[in-house]
């Protein structure tokens, strides 16, 4: 069953520059999509796209084989969840009292929060491995505890589809690799996960599947293995690539290996 | 895993409990502190009087009735419009420097207030709404300046174009004073600018609840959702919340209750700013607590400043001069805590 | 040769008497004819070698000295500007007793020195609170100052007698001063040993919205000095500090409870304000409204309250107010005696412009 859906999607800010050019693709639920592409290239656009705040000029997107356009903000906040890179939050609410943030799809808007809510919380709080902290400030966290934490409000929707912006890029290796295995758990829970990376090598670890993006068109929709091929990722980032291939999966490099990785 | 968070559940609840027991407190010391305070006064002698004092002299048993008691009833309600505002415009705007009287919103609504008494006869009904109307404009007038400024962050714009919208608004009722012919009964501009209750009656507070409690009641059912407003506008969407409708619609109730105080009583600076720092130190940032933990704090401080105005000399104090001096104080005394929480 | 010695010394003399005419104030000590030398209200001395003829009032309250200016007749003539407008706008009087008021300069109450030096002031009269403010600026530009109290009877009284010098009337002054002399006396004469003084609240009704306060004069304000003189006793005055308004709420006046209410109110009229406060339900308890002794303070074009020469009006009613038993004077024929005998209208006048302006608890 295809939880998501898009078919010659376009869009644009401002009338004439399109952002997003014809983009089309299908995922089956229960399966990780990375969106990759240089900064620019629309992933955050696409994002917002599929999460239905911003509505496509072109095209038609389906979700769970509905169109979006059909569920009631109401329904399409209990399927989707939106972790982004950062919460900034000027006040200091610990970290449940975020996580039951969480909770507004279940709560009309006369309603806080009860033992019913504190449960989700609290399981959403494990999936992400990151109870232990419940109590602690948001602001307190390191930047990989925050984003756990920040996925954890996300799955306290107990979404059918969680949508991540750019998960990885502030994180160290440690954090990236203990995030990538909450991915990896929350697929084998059956969640469909879309995020969106400008760093290849973190989608051939754990995507199914990869949206290579060039200034909003893809230019290749399949697994990392297809996707992650030399010529295309050389005329994506505009720089001279190496792939090197070990144990069955692939790496990207750029050429000159001794200048730091740069964003295109 | 069911059973761990069973029990985390209950225990979270446990903890929910004793903020609201806290809250209680609040509410059950501001119950008592109103009752006190019928009994502080500069009549039948100054300072503190005994219950029988009051009921055995019937021009005290007047003046109870119908001068302190509406008079405290106001400052109640005074102190918890102030602080409702202050916590929802602190959590709209992500700004824990804002209060109504730093956004133009006081200043606004003075402005509307004498602009009604001088061309528009002055009814109490008139002039407050509108001095409503002015004082959204104030707040709308601030936001726009601010999205327009290209110096520093968010915070430090919103601050800065506040502070000039505010400025503009009191000079505007200080020249409405100067040109205004008395015949129009303008009231001085210490009242305008420095806040004051002496002037209080029932007539006052009839006419001031319809616009205060409502606004105040809604704002209490929706207050968890406040919280949601603090948050990034794709996150707010993504939970099925509408946040720039929500975030007008809270802003109205927010900003109206505050205008029709300050056509009562005055610009009353500072009440806004402090005691939602306060309330969030005491019970959390969680608005579910802070924000009633604001209404009764505010009430109390406000209650708590108005009977010094009224009863340590024997000529009224400004009450806008107790809420600045008090609360600047503690205001640096929370600052100035080694365990700086609350701020970020 | 000779001739033009002769042409040149004629030259020189008519050079020297030329420059000699063109210099202005050079005291000679041989001249006292026409030398004026007063001493102020701040007990400064100032000396004019001529009377003089360009006179300007400035400052707020100019009514109160332009009001006593004009008690001197011709001295309108000497006026060339003054400041007005506003609720307490000088003209609203000035007009009924001078015809030439239209040709003088109306200056704005915070006028700037420059444009009272630009008007060329032999002096300008100013009330003594103005001093730091608006006078030194003034004599910095080597203007004269001449300040003017008029808050006490007795500075009144005083002040007249400087105006008098100032314009060399000095009979016109001691006519002025019996005036004021004769009924200050017949009123103090009768309240000097009194047992009974009743407590007596005089306040301006403190506009708000609301009705719950008023605000107190200061005890050295001539509002005080009033209700002492007419045998009252001031509840405030012990406690009045300050140089203004005060306010004070509704239950400190009940405290006070004073037996007589007097309300003033400027720009209004007074009586209705009083008649307001009698039907509030939190004023009924009070003694003063109780037994009916609130009264609005008379006025006419302006307050009777302030120190102004119609303070003698209001002292004499504050006497009849206070002690009935002791004063019963006819204020009418007050009205019409004081504009007859001090500004010298005509009782027609005074029937058709000066009683229909009388508001406040008169009768």
């Amino acid at each position: 069953m295809s939880a998501l859906s898009l078919s010659e999607v376009s869009f644009s800010y401002i009338p004439g520059e399109p952002v997003i050019k014809d983009v089309s693709f299908s995922l089956e639920s229960g399966r990780i999509l990375a969106l990759l592409g240089p900064n620019g290239s629309g992933k955050t656009t696409l994002l917002h796209l599929i999460l239905g705040q911003l509505s496509p000029e072109k095209g038609k997107i389906e979700i769970f084989g509905r169109e979006i356009r059909s569920y009631s903000r109401s329904e399409l906040s209990k399927i989707i969840g939106l972790a982004r890179q950062e919460e900034r939050v000027a006040f200091e609410f610990t970290v449940l009292e975020y996580v039951l943030l969480g909770r507004a799809p279940y709560l009309g808007p006369l309603e806080a929060p009860g033992s019913e809510d504190y449960k989700m919380a609290v399981q959403a709080l494990e999936r992400t491995g990151t109870l232990h902290l419940q109590d602690r400030f948001l602001t307190s966290l390191s930047g990989g505890e925050k984003q756990l934490v920040i996925i954890a409000r996300a799955l306290a929707q107990m979404p059918g589809i969680l949508l991540l912006d750019e998960p990885l890029a502030h994180l160290d290796l440690k954090n990236q690799s203990m995030l990538l295995e909450v991915l990896e758990n929350l697929r084998e829970q059956g969640v469909t996960i879309i995020f969106s990376t400008h760093d290849p090598n973190s989608t051939s670890i754990v995507a199914d599947q990869v949206l290579l993006l060039r200034k909003g068109s893809s230019l290749q929709f399949g697994p990392p293995g297809d996707v992650l091929e030399k010529e295309k990722l050389q005329s994506t980032y505009g720089v001279p690539i190496r792939v090197l291939e070990t144990e069955g999966e692939r790496y990207v490099f750029p050429e000159n290996g001794r200048r730091r990785k740069r964003v295109v | 895993m069911k059973d761990l968070a069973s029990t985390q559940s209950k225990r979270i609840e446990v903890r929910s409990r004793v903020l609201l027991g806290k809250i209680a407190l609040f509410a059950l010391f501001v119950l008592l502190c109103t009752l006190l305070s019928l009994l502080v006064g500069r009549y039948p002698a100054p300072y503190v009087q005994s219950p029988q004092a009051i009921f055995s002299d019937p021009m005290a048993l007047n003046l109870v009735v119908n001068y302190r008691l509406p008079r405290i009833l106001l400052s109640l309600l005074l102190g918890a419009t102030l602080s409702a505002s202050g916590v929802v415009l602190q959590m709209i705007f992500r700004n824990p420097l804002v209060e109504p009287g730093f956004l133009g919103v006081s200043q606004g609504a003075a402005f509307g207030a004498s602009l009604a008494i001088i061309f528009l006869g002055g009814s109490l009904l008139t002039t407050e709404i509108v001095a409503a109307l002015f004082g959204i404009l104030g707040l709308f007038l601030s936001v726009f300046l601010a999205r327009r400024l290209r110096y520093g962050g968010w915070v430090l714009r919103l601050v800065l174009a506040g502070i000039a919208v505010s400025a503009l608004f009191s000079a505007g009722v200080g020249v409405l004073k100067y040109l205004a012919d008395p015949l129009k009964q303008l009231p001085e501009i210490t009242f305008w600018l420095l806040g004051g209750l002496w002037g209080s009656d029932w007539h006052q507070v009839i006419y001031v609840v319809p616009f205060v409690l409502p606004a105040l009641f809604i704002l209490y059912l929706i207050r968890w959702r406040l919280n949601i407003l603090t948050l990034d506008e794709s996150t707010a969407f993504s939970l099925g919340v509408r946040p720039g409708k929500e975030k007008m619609l809270v802003l109205a109730l927010s900003v109206i209750p505050v205008a029709v105080m300050v056509s009562v009583a005055g610009i009353v600076g500072w009440v806004g700013l402090i005691i939602p720092h306060i309330s969030r130190k005491l019970v959390g940032a969680n608005s579910q607590f802070s924000f009633p933990a604001s209404l009764f704090l505010g009430a109390l401080f406000c209650l708590f400043c108005d009977t010094i105005a009224r009863t340590l000399l024997w000529g009224e104090i400004p009450l806008g001069i107790l809420t600045s001096l008090i609360g600047a104080f503690i205001f640096l005394l929370i600052l100035t805590r080694p365990s700086s929480r609350g701020f970020v | 040769m000779k001739d033009k010695i002769s042409k040149t010394t004629i030259f020189i003399a008519l050079f020297i008497i030329l420059l000699t005419s063109c210099q202005n104030n050079i005291p000679t000590s041989s001249q006292t004819h026409g030398t004026i030398q007063v001493t102020d209200a701040l007990q400064r001395t100032i000396l004019l070698d001529r009377p003089p003829e360009r006179i300007i009032v400035v400052g707020k309250a100019s009514f109160m000295i332009l009001d006593s200016f004009y008690l001197f007749p011709g001295a309108g003539d000497k006026l060339i500007a003054y400041s007005g407008g506003g609720v307490n706008d000088p003209k609203s009087f000035l007009s009924l007793i001078d015809t030439q008021l239209e040709s003088k300069q109306v200056l704005e109450y915070e006028v700037g020195p420059e444009q009272v030096a630009a008007l060329k002031p032999d002096l300008v009269l100013m009330k003594s609170y103005l001093a730091s403010k608006s006078g030194a600026a003034l004599e910095k530009l080597g203007i004269k100052v001449c300040y003017l109290d008029l808050e006490t009877p007795e500075t009144f009284l005083r002040d007249i007698g400087i105006l008098g010098t100032i314009l060399n009337m000095p009979e016109r002054t001691k006519q002025i001063q019996n005036f004021y002399q004769t009924r200050l006396n017949f009123v103090q004469k009768k309240t000097q040993n009194l047992s009974f003084k009743p407590k007596v609240l005089l306040a301006q009704y403190s506009e708000k919205g609301g009705s719950g306060s008023l605000s107190m004069p200061p005890a050295s304000w001539i509002q005080t000095a009033m209700v002492s003189l007419s045998g009252g006793e001031p509840v405030w005055a012990s406690s009045s500090q300050g140089g203004g308004y005060t306010v004070v709420n509704f239950e400190q006046v009940l405290f006070w409870n004073p037996d007589i209410l007097i309300l003033v109110a400027y720009g209004q009229d007074s009586s209705s304000i009083a008649k307001k406060l009698k039907e509030d339900p939190k004023w009924r308890e009070l003694k003063a409204v109780k037994e009916n002794a609130l009264y609005g303070f008379p006025a006419d074009f302006f307050s009777w309250d302030q120190p102004d020469p119609r303070w003698i009006l209001g002292l004499e009613w504050v006497a009849g107010r206070l002690h009935p038993e002791l004063f019963s004077i006819e204020m009418r024929e007050e009205v019409r005696k004081f504009y007859e005998e001090l500004y010298g209208l005509s009782p027609e006048k005074i029937n058709d412009l000066i009683f229909p302006a009388l508001k406040g608890d008169l009768d």
